[in-house]
Protein backbone atom coordinates (compact mmCIF):
# COMPACT_ATOMS: atom_id res chain seq x y z
CA UNK A 1 0.00 0.00 0.00
CA UNK A 2 1.47 3.37 -0.98
CA UNK A 3 1.69 6.14 1.60
CA UNK A 4 -0.72 9.06 1.54
CA UNK A 5 0.68 12.49 0.90
CA UNK A 6 -0.95 15.93 0.85
CA UNK A 7 0.24 19.50 0.40
CA UNK A 8 2.93 21.19 -1.70
CA UNK A 9 5.98 20.38 0.49
CA UNK A 10 7.89 22.27 3.16
CA UNK A 11 10.91 24.06 1.72
CA UNK A 12 12.86 27.30 1.99
CA UNK A 13 11.00 29.24 -0.72
CA UNK A 14 11.87 32.58 -2.28
CA UNK A 15 9.26 34.67 -0.50
CA UNK A 16 7.49 34.96 2.83
CA UNK A 17 3.83 35.60 3.63
CA UNK A 18 2.52 37.15 6.83
CA UNK A 19 -0.38 34.82 7.60
CA UNK A 20 -0.81 35.85 11.23
CA UNK A 21 -4.35 35.18 12.36
CA UNK A 22 -5.45 33.50 9.12
CA UNK A 23 -6.45 29.99 8.14
CA UNK A 24 -4.80 29.15 4.83
CA UNK A 25 -5.76 26.22 2.59
CA UNK A 26 -3.25 25.24 -0.10
CA UNK A 27 -4.86 23.35 -2.97
CA UNK A 28 -1.56 22.06 -4.33
CA UNK A 29 -1.30 18.26 -4.21
CA UNK A 30 -4.61 17.12 -2.68
CA UNK A 31 -4.61 13.83 -0.74
CA UNK A 32 -4.13 10.79 -2.94
CA UNK A 33 -5.99 8.36 -0.66
CA UNK A 34 -8.16 8.01 2.44
CA UNK A 35 -6.70 7.14 5.82
CA UNK A 36 -4.75 8.83 8.59
CA UNK A 37 -2.08 11.53 8.39
CA UNK A 38 0.65 10.71 10.91
CA UNK A 39 3.38 13.24 10.06
CA UNK A 40 3.57 16.91 9.12
CA UNK A 41 6.29 19.24 7.90
CA UNK A 42 6.28 23.08 8.00
CA UNK A 43 8.75 25.85 7.30
CA UNK A 44 8.17 29.33 8.77
CA UNK A 45 10.28 32.33 7.77
CA UNK A 46 12.45 33.71 10.57
CA UNK A 47 11.50 37.32 9.69
CA UNK A 48 8.19 36.86 11.49
CA UNK A 49 9.50 35.12 14.59
CA UNK A 50 8.35 31.71 15.80
CA UNK A 51 4.80 30.69 14.90
CA UNK A 52 2.32 30.61 17.77
CA UNK A 53 -0.83 28.51 18.32
CA UNK A 54 -0.35 26.44 15.18
CA UNK A 55 -3.03 24.02 14.03
CA UNK A 56 -2.90 21.91 10.87
CA UNK A 57 -5.60 19.80 9.28
CA UNK A 58 -7.57 18.51 6.33
CA UNK A 59 -10.32 20.29 4.40
CA UNK A 60 -12.99 19.26 1.94
CA UNK A 61 -14.89 21.61 -0.32
CA UNK A 62 -14.73 23.53 -3.58
CA UNK A 63 -14.99 27.05 -4.94
CA UNK A 64 -14.85 29.35 -1.93
CA UNK A 65 -16.50 27.04 0.64
CA UNK A 66 -14.40 24.65 2.73
CA UNK A 67 -14.98 22.65 5.89
CA UNK A 68 -12.28 21.03 8.03
CA UNK A 69 -12.49 17.26 8.33
CA UNK A 70 -10.03 16.91 11.19
CA UNK A 71 -7.15 18.88 12.69
CA UNK A 72 -4.18 18.63 15.02
CA UNK A 73 -2.89 21.14 17.56
CA UNK A 74 0.89 21.58 17.19
CA UNK A 75 1.52 24.59 19.47
CA UNK A 76 4.53 26.85 18.92
CA UNK A 77 6.61 26.07 15.83
CA UNK A 78 10.09 27.53 15.53
CA UNK A 79 11.00 29.51 12.41
CA UNK A 80 14.14 29.36 10.28
CA UNK A 81 14.33 25.63 9.50
CA UNK A 82 12.01 22.83 8.41
CA UNK A 83 10.09 21.55 11.41
CA UNK A 84 8.84 17.96 11.41
CA UNK A 85 6.14 16.32 13.51
CA UNK A 86 5.20 12.66 13.97
CA UNK A 87 2.76 10.69 16.09
CA UNK A 88 -0.35 12.46 14.79
CA UNK A 89 -3.73 10.97 13.96
CA UNK A 90 -5.52 13.22 11.45
CA UNK A 91 -8.37 11.86 9.31
CA UNK A 92 -8.04 12.39 5.57
CA UNK A 93 -10.07 11.43 2.51
CA UNK A 94 -8.93 11.30 -1.09
CA UNK A 95 -9.11 14.78 -2.62
CA UNK A 96 -8.83 16.65 0.69
CA UNK A 97 -6.63 19.75 0.94
CA UNK A 98 -4.12 20.65 3.65
CA UNK A 99 -4.63 23.82 5.67
CA UNK A 100 -3.05 25.65 8.57
CA UNK A 101 -3.80 28.30 11.18
CA UNK A 102 -1.37 30.30 13.37
CA UNK A 103 -1.97 33.39 15.48
CA UNK A 104 1.33 34.90 14.36
CA UNK A 105 4.05 34.03 11.82
CA UNK A 106 5.34 34.39 8.30
CA UNK A 107 5.45 31.30 6.16
CA UNK A 108 7.94 30.38 3.47
CA UNK A 109 5.96 30.87 0.26
CA UNK A 110 6.00 31.81 -3.40
CA UNK A 111 3.58 33.92 -5.44
CA UNK A 112 3.65 31.52 -8.38
CA UNK A 113 3.80 27.80 -9.00
CA UNK A 114 0.96 26.68 -6.76
CA UNK A 115 -2.58 25.51 -7.42
CA UNK A 116 -4.04 28.47 -5.51
CA UNK A 117 -4.42 29.21 -1.81
CA UNK A 118 -7.58 30.24 0.00
CA UNK A 119 -7.65 32.32 3.18
CA UNK A 120 -10.11 32.93 6.01
CA UNK A 121 -9.58 35.56 8.71
CA UNK A 122 -9.56 33.65 11.99
CA UNK A 123 -9.21 30.08 13.20
CA UNK A 124 -11.53 27.99 10.99
CA UNK A 125 -10.73 24.65 12.62
CA UNK A 126 -13.76 23.11 14.29
CA UNK A 127 -15.97 25.91 13.00
CA UNK A 128 -17.84 24.11 10.19
CA UNK A 129 -17.99 25.32 6.59
CA UNK A 130 -16.61 28.82 6.01
CA UNK A 131 -16.29 31.14 3.04
CA UNK A 132 -12.72 31.68 1.87
CA UNK A 133 -11.02 34.16 -0.46
CA UNK A 134 -8.80 33.10 -3.36
CA UNK A 135 -5.12 34.02 -3.65
CA UNK A 136 -4.19 32.81 -7.14
CA UNK A 137 -1.12 30.65 -7.69
CA UNK A 138 0.40 31.14 -4.23
CA UNK A 139 2.10 28.19 -2.61
CA UNK A 140 3.10 27.75 1.05
CA UNK A 141 5.41 25.35 2.89
CA UNK A 142 3.25 22.64 4.43
CA UNK A 143 3.14 18.89 3.88
CA UNK A 144 1.59 15.80 5.41
CA UNK A 145 2.05 12.06 5.02
CA UNK A 146 0.19 9.09 6.39
CA UNK A 147 -1.14 5.62 5.95
CA UNK A 148 -4.20 4.46 4.04
CA UNK A 149 -7.08 3.30 6.19
CA UNK A 150 -9.08 0.16 5.85
CA UNK A 151 -12.33 0.96 4.12
CA UNK A 152 -13.93 -2.50 4.23
CA UNK A 153 -12.83 -3.97 7.56
CA UNK A 154 -13.55 -2.06 10.77
CA UNK A 155 -12.46 -4.56 13.42
CA UNK A 156 -9.99 -7.43 13.78
CA UNK A 157 -10.60 -9.84 16.66
CA UNK A 158 -12.71 -7.18 18.37
CA UNK A 159 -10.12 -4.39 18.07
CA UNK A 160 -10.73 -1.32 15.90
CA UNK A 161 -8.58 -1.69 12.78
CA UNK A 162 -7.34 1.90 12.89
CA UNK A 163 -5.95 1.31 16.40
CA UNK A 164 -3.77 -1.61 15.29
CA UNK A 165 -0.15 -1.34 14.26
CA UNK A 166 0.21 -5.01 13.24
CA UNK A 167 -1.98 -8.03 12.47
CA UNK A 168 -0.30 -11.45 12.73
CA UNK A 169 3.07 -9.65 12.97
CA UNK A 170 2.49 -7.81 9.66
CA UNK A 171 2.32 -4.01 9.67
CA UNK A 172 -1.23 -2.81 8.98
CA UNK A 173 -0.01 -0.55 6.18
CA UNK A 174 1.43 -3.56 4.34
CA UNK A 175 -1.82 -5.59 4.33
CA UNK A 176 -4.09 -5.36 1.31
CA UNK A 177 -6.31 -8.40 2.07
CA UNK A 178 -7.39 -10.20 5.21
CA UNK A 179 -8.92 -13.68 4.94
CA UNK A 180 -9.44 -13.01 1.25
CA UNK A 181 -11.26 -9.72 1.77
CA UNK A 182 -9.80 -6.42 0.53
CA UNK A 183 -9.10 -4.26 3.55
CA UNK B 1 21.08 15.80 22.63
CA UNK B 2 18.07 16.40 24.78
CA UNK B 3 14.30 16.23 24.71
CA UNK B 4 11.79 18.63 26.23
CA UNK B 5 8.08 18.39 26.85
CA UNK B 6 6.89 21.38 24.82
CA UNK B 7 4.06 22.97 26.84
CA UNK B 8 2.41 24.69 23.87
CA UNK B 9 1.79 21.32 22.19
CA UNK B 10 0.24 19.61 25.23
CA UNK B 11 -3.56 19.42 25.41
CA UNK B 12 -6.50 17.10 25.95
CA UNK B 13 -7.31 15.16 22.81
CA UNK B 14 -10.11 12.63 22.47
CA UNK B 15 -9.99 11.79 26.17
CA UNK B 16 -6.22 11.33 26.33
CA UNK B 17 -3.39 13.65 27.33
CA UNK B 18 -1.50 14.79 24.23
CA UNK B 19 2.19 15.31 25.05
CA UNK B 20 4.58 16.95 22.61
CA UNK B 21 8.27 16.09 22.69
CA UNK B 22 10.66 18.57 21.06
CA UNK B 23 14.08 17.04 20.40
CA UNK B 24 17.25 19.12 20.20
CA UNK B 25 20.80 18.48 19.04
CA UNK B 26 24.07 19.61 20.62
CA UNK B 27 27.17 20.72 18.71
CA UNK B 28 28.74 17.23 18.65
CA UNK B 29 25.54 15.58 17.34
CA UNK B 30 24.99 14.68 13.68
CA UNK B 31 23.43 17.47 11.62
CA UNK B 32 23.57 20.09 14.39
CA UNK B 33 24.06 22.94 11.90
CA UNK B 34 20.80 22.19 10.07
CA UNK B 35 18.71 23.48 12.96
CA UNK B 36 21.16 25.84 14.67
CA UNK B 37 20.12 28.92 12.74
CA UNK B 38 20.58 32.66 12.85
CA UNK B 39 17.35 34.61 13.15
CA UNK B 40 16.79 38.37 13.13
CA UNK B 41 15.89 40.14 16.36
CA UNK B 42 12.64 41.86 15.36
CA UNK B 43 12.09 45.19 17.16
CA UNK B 44 8.83 45.58 19.03
CA UNK B 45 7.47 48.17 16.58
CA UNK B 46 8.07 45.77 13.67
CA UNK B 47 8.61 46.79 10.05
CA UNK B 48 7.73 50.47 9.53
CA UNK B 49 7.77 50.50 5.72
CA UNK B 50 4.67 50.37 3.50
CA UNK B 51 2.65 47.16 3.78
CA UNK B 52 -0.33 45.72 1.90
CA UNK B 53 -3.66 44.57 3.35
CA UNK B 54 -1.96 41.43 4.69
CA UNK B 55 0.72 43.40 6.45
CA UNK B 56 3.25 42.19 3.87
CA UNK B 57 5.89 44.70 2.72
CA UNK B 58 5.05 46.43 -0.57
CA UNK B 59 8.72 46.92 -1.44
CA UNK B 60 10.42 43.53 -1.08
CA UNK B 61 13.94 44.91 -1.60
CA UNK B 62 13.47 47.59 1.04
CA UNK B 63 12.18 44.96 3.42
CA UNK B 64 15.11 42.62 2.72
CA UNK B 65 17.52 45.49 3.48
CA UNK B 66 15.71 46.14 6.74
CA UNK B 67 15.88 42.47 7.74
CA UNK B 68 19.58 42.23 6.77
CA UNK B 69 20.39 45.27 8.93
CA UNK B 70 18.75 43.85 12.06
CA UNK B 71 20.91 42.28 14.76
CA UNK B 72 20.90 38.48 14.65
CA UNK B 73 20.82 35.82 17.32
CA UNK B 74 21.45 32.08 17.23
CA UNK B 75 18.43 29.85 17.73
CA UNK B 76 18.58 26.08 18.25
CA UNK B 77 15.44 24.63 16.67
CA UNK B 78 14.20 21.10 17.36
CA UNK B 79 15.44 18.53 14.83
CA UNK B 80 12.13 16.71 15.29
CA UNK B 81 8.90 16.83 17.29
CA UNK B 82 6.79 13.85 18.29
CA UNK B 83 3.41 13.43 19.99
CA UNK B 84 2.23 10.72 22.35
CA UNK B 85 -1.19 10.13 23.92
CA UNK B 86 -1.21 8.96 27.53
CA UNK B 87 -3.52 8.38 30.46
CA UNK B 88 -3.93 11.35 32.85
CA UNK B 89 -2.61 9.17 35.69
CA UNK B 90 0.81 8.64 34.08
CA UNK B 91 3.80 9.72 36.17
CA UNK B 92 6.33 12.33 35.07
CA UNK B 93 9.07 9.68 35.27
CA UNK B 94 7.14 7.43 32.85
CA UNK B 95 6.72 10.34 30.42
CA UNK B 96 10.45 11.05 30.59
CA UNK B 97 11.23 7.37 29.98
CA UNK B 98 9.07 7.44 26.82
CA UNK B 99 10.68 10.75 25.85
CA UNK B 100 14.17 9.28 26.11
CA UNK B 101 13.25 6.20 24.07
CA UNK B 102 11.57 8.43 21.46
CA UNK B 103 14.68 10.61 21.25
CA UNK B 104 16.90 7.57 20.62
CA UNK B 105 14.56 6.27 17.91
CA UNK B 106 14.29 9.66 16.20
CA UNK B 107 18.04 10.35 16.33
CA UNK B 108 18.83 6.92 14.86
CA UNK B 109 16.71 7.79 11.80
CA UNK B 110 17.91 11.42 11.69
CA UNK B 111 21.55 10.39 11.66
CA UNK B 112 20.79 7.95 8.81
CA UNK B 113 19.29 10.85 6.82
CA UNK B 114 15.79 9.40 6.95
CA UNK B 115 12.63 11.07 8.20
CA UNK B 116 12.43 10.47 11.97
CA UNK B 117 8.90 9.11 11.77
CA UNK B 118 8.58 7.52 15.22
CA UNK B 119 5.55 5.25 15.73
CA UNK B 120 3.43 5.06 18.86
CA UNK B 121 2.22 1.82 20.41
CA UNK B 122 -1.54 1.35 19.90
CA UNK B 123 -3.77 2.25 22.83
CA UNK B 124 -7.40 1.60 23.68
CA UNK B 125 -9.59 4.62 23.00
CA UNK B 126 -11.29 5.67 26.25
CA UNK B 127 -14.88 6.35 27.12
CA UNK B 128 -14.95 10.13 27.44
CA UNK B 129 -16.86 11.82 30.26
CA UNK B 130 -16.55 15.08 32.17
CA UNK B 131 -14.39 13.56 34.93
CA UNK B 132 -11.92 12.20 32.40
CA UNK B 133 -11.69 15.52 30.58
CA UNK B 134 -11.07 17.29 33.90
CA UNK B 135 -8.33 14.79 34.79
CA UNK B 136 -6.68 15.24 31.39
CA UNK B 137 -6.80 19.04 31.69
CA UNK B 138 -5.23 18.86 35.15
CA UNK B 139 -2.39 16.70 33.83
CA UNK B 140 -1.90 19.08 30.89
CA UNK B 141 -1.64 22.04 33.25
CA UNK B 142 0.88 20.12 35.33
CA UNK B 143 2.98 19.46 32.21
CA UNK B 144 2.82 23.13 31.25
CA UNK B 145 3.96 24.12 34.75
CA UNK B 146 6.81 21.62 35.05
CA UNK B 147 8.39 21.73 31.54
CA UNK B 148 10.05 18.32 31.81
CA UNK B 149 13.41 17.81 30.09
CA UNK B 150 15.93 14.97 29.77
CA UNK B 151 19.46 15.08 28.41
CA UNK B 152 21.06 11.88 27.14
Amino acid sequence: MAAIDIGPGASDRGNSWDISGYTIIDKTNPANDAGTLTSFELWYNSGGGNAANVKIGTFSGSGTSYDDRDYETLGTVTAGSKQTFSGKDCDVTSGDFLGIYQSSAWMESEATGGSDCYYYLGDAFGGGAQTYTLVSSWIISIYGTGVPGWLNIGKVSGATATDLAKVNSVAVGDISKLNGVSV
Amino acid sequence: MYVRVEPSGCCERKGMVQVRFSMYLEPTDYGYDKHHVQVPVIPEEGYQGKVDAWGNPVNAKHFEKWIDALPKKWQNNPFHNHFIYVEPTISDESILAIAEETLHQAYKKWSADTFPDVKNAPYAKPIIDAARITACEAKVQHLKDTALERKV
